[in-house]
């Protein structure tokens, strides 16, 4: 009795155990953005004008991801780059939405395609939600052997129910299917019709009570005897594995000669790569930046970078924000930038200027300060780790006519330790 | 007096021996079939499931062979210590329902995905056959030589009633798909972006169209070597060997 007890009681204690450790799993939402390395973030890809709305939306409405990305002149070598293959991706944490298009520069990008380095583009996507629940959606670049390039997040509730849900398609002779269960019942009834006839096989051997042992014996009896084992094999074995081969032959035609009158007409799988247009011309702004010294000052988490801007516009250029990583840095008195929710990577007071700004035909040196707590929380101060102390990031000029110059600077950076 | 005991005796050795064959069926077949999903797993498991990596010159070629390994090795021990044909078919089946728990559970009630989007292969009747080719030959060699010939050959025609329909053309937004393109574009899977798939791409080979046939009969080949190096690397492990001194 007390044994019976004592064994129903260590089940019970390991389940009470996993259900406790359970209990302390929380779940994960990032997609680890923050812990690649700080330079390689930078100088990839930086994304910019990344709208993902509404925020709020039901099972089953339509969620659009939209902005542009600049392709870094400064990739690194080492890094495998955009030139090879990419794919427009969607972190979602999971299928809780579907995507119903993607496109780059108007190319659709159901397939992976190729980019130039040095170059702007503009994508879209369309998802539809598919699951209620609450869920960082984030634009992502794949990159072919290099690894993903995670764009700005931002917090998407999704209210309904899932049963809500539809996904149906159209094929081109005319069968109208639902992607959630298409061909299901097809599925589970060859699997188990297969299991079944699979089965039977093993029983017709396995019936015996006992097998191993008494066979065992009797395999060596018959090699010690210097007799052929295979006497164990009787004659009505031989022709039921006759049977059983014969009806595997003709189910598995039967089911060939179903499945092509089930779709008589049918195309290997889609691989050919989305091509791009090669007449892409470069950015060509009406501004020219160079950064003469780029220096980070750890202790007070303040970025400065001395830059000499070039006005070749029509109008007065002022430097609005300082863009790295996807940590926007706002200058507040050029533009108000609020963050969109709790984890929106935007500092609104975080850029300062000092030179004001710069008249058309001018050319002038002024200094840039960005400084935030982001530059430590997104890890960003790591860069002083990395083998190559490099920064890049976009640079935004605005003009007073509403005009807008988006300029990609780089250069070395300096790291005061004091 | 003495037959009762006799007879006792015989109904104890029986009984013995029957738990001895659940015992040993249980940890040779599950471990095996246990192994094998595990190994299919981190080797060649995407092609296993996902329905847009089911294509006409990978899928019916490396999960087959790579299939093939625990099964054939298996079977020589079954084979030279019982004469027991069933190695190859109870390996498979309890893959195939391990499989098909794993893919339920992991992909389908945990990931969320579909479950016509991650459905697993049928290989049963591949497994029949070289089962019941051993039986009727008697012969590993031509069990290698017929039977997994057929495993590897077979493998396209078998899953094909499942496979058809998902390869039939539709168009999306302005492009031809296959539903199973569909599928695998708009469930998000965001560490698998499209171009890590490993499927057929065209070719400039002479009978580069003739996709299907031609790995099939590739995959028959090759499953006869697979079997024949498993058959052998199983029947060596089978070997008993006295350590004399450690």
């Amino acid at each position: 009795m007390t044994r019976k007890i004592r064994g129903r009681r260590i089940p019970l204690a390991l389940l009470l155990a996993l259900s406790l450790l359970l209990s302390f799993a929380t779940a994960v939402f990032a997609h680890g953005e923050r812990a690649q390395q700080a330079n390689t973030r930078m100088r990839t890809l930086n994304w910019y004008d990344v709208e993902i709305g509404p925020a709020t939306l039901a099972v089953g409405d339509r969620l659009t991801i939209r902005g542009r990305f600049r392709t870094s002149k400064l990739w690194p070598e080492q890094i495998p780059s955009v030139e090879d293959a990419v794919y427009l991706n969607v972190g979602a944490g999971g299928p809780n939405f579907i995507r119903l298009s993607a496109n780059i520069d108007g190319v659709s990008a159901v397939q992976s395609t190729s980019l130039e380095l040095g170059k702007d583009y503009a994508f879209e996507m369309e998802l539809k939600a598919r699951r209620p629940g609450r869920f960082h959606i984030h634009p992502i670049m794949n990159v072919r052997d290099a690894g993903s390039m995670v764009g700005p997040g931002r917090w998407i509730e999704v209210s309904g129910s899932e049963t809500d849900f539809e996904n149906t398609a159209e094929t081109m002779f005319g069968r109208k299917i639902n992607l959630e269960t298409f061909h299901l019942r097809a599925i589970g009834m060859w699997h188990l019709a297969w299991f079944v006839i699979g089965g039977a096989w093993l029983f017709y051997w396995l019936r015996q009570r006992p097998l191993l042992i008494p066979r065992l014996r009797a395999v060596d009896e018959l090699n010690e005897r210097g007799e052929d084992p295979d006497s164990l094999i009787r004659p009505a074995d031989i022709k039921v594995a006759l049977v059983f081969v014969a009806t595997t032959l003709i189910v598995i035609v039967l089911g060939f000669a179903w499945g092509e009158r089930d779709a008589p007409i049918t195309i290997p799988l889609r691989t050919a790569k989305a091509t791009m247009p090669d007449d892409k011309p470069f950015p060509q702004p009406n501004a020219k930046v160079v950064i003469d010294q780029a220096s980070y000052r750890i202790p007070g988490r303040s970025f400065r970078m001395d830059v000499t801007i070039t006005n070749s516009g029509q109008s007065m250029l002022q430097v609005g924000e300082f863009l790295t990583a996807n940590v926007r840095f706002i200058n507040p008195a050029v533009r108000r930038v609020k963050p969109l929710d709790e984890h929106d990577l935007v500092a609104p007071n975080g850029l300062r200027i000092e030179g004001g700004g710069i008249a058309p035909g001018e050319t002038k040196s002024i200094t840039i300060f960005a400084e935030d707590a982001l530059w430590e929380t997104q890890r960003l101060t790591r860069m002083i780790n990395d083998p190559d102390s490099v920064i890049v990031g976009l640079l935004f000029l605005y003009g007073d006519d509403g005009s807008r110059e988006v300029i990609e600077v780089g250069g070395s950076l300096i790291p005061v330790f004091e | 007096m003495s037959t009762t005991n006799a007879q006792s005796r015989a109904e104890i050795r029986a009984r013995l021996e029957s738990t001895v064959d659940m015992a040993l069926m249980a940890v040779i077949i599950f471990a095996v079939a246990g192994a094998t999903v595990f190994v299919m797993s981190v080797t060649i498991g995407d092609w296993e499931f996902w329905v847009d990596w089911k294509d006409r010159r990978f899928w019916p070629l490396a999960p087959v062979a790579a299939l093939l390994i625990f099964p054939a090795g298996l079977a020589a021990a079954f084979w030279s210590r019982f004469r027991l044909p069933v190695a190859c078919t109870a390996v498979v089946l309890l893959y195939s329902l391990m499989r098909w728990l794993s893919t339920y559970f992991n992909f389908h009630v945990f990931g969320d995905f579909p479950m016509s989007m991650v459905w697993p292969s049928i290989f049963i009747p591949l497994a029949l056959l070289i089962d019941c080719t051993l039986v009727i030959t008697r012969s590993v060699f031509l069990t290698g030589l017929i039977g997994a010939f057929l495993w590897g050959l077979l493998v396209y025609p078998v899953n094909w009633p499942l496979l058809a329909a998902f390869h039939e053309p539709l168009v999306h937004n302005g492009e031809m798909l296959t539903a199973a393109d569909l599928l695998g574009f708009e469930y998000i899977r965001t560490g698998l972006p499209e171009y890590v798939r490993v499927v057929e791409r065209s070719v400039l080979r002479t009978f580069g169209d003739a996709v299907t046939p031609l790995t099939a009969v590739f995959a028959g080949f090759v499953c006869t070597l697979v079997f024949y190096i498993s058959w052998a690397a199983g029947a060596a492990l089978n070997r008993q060997v006295w350590v004399k001194k450690l």
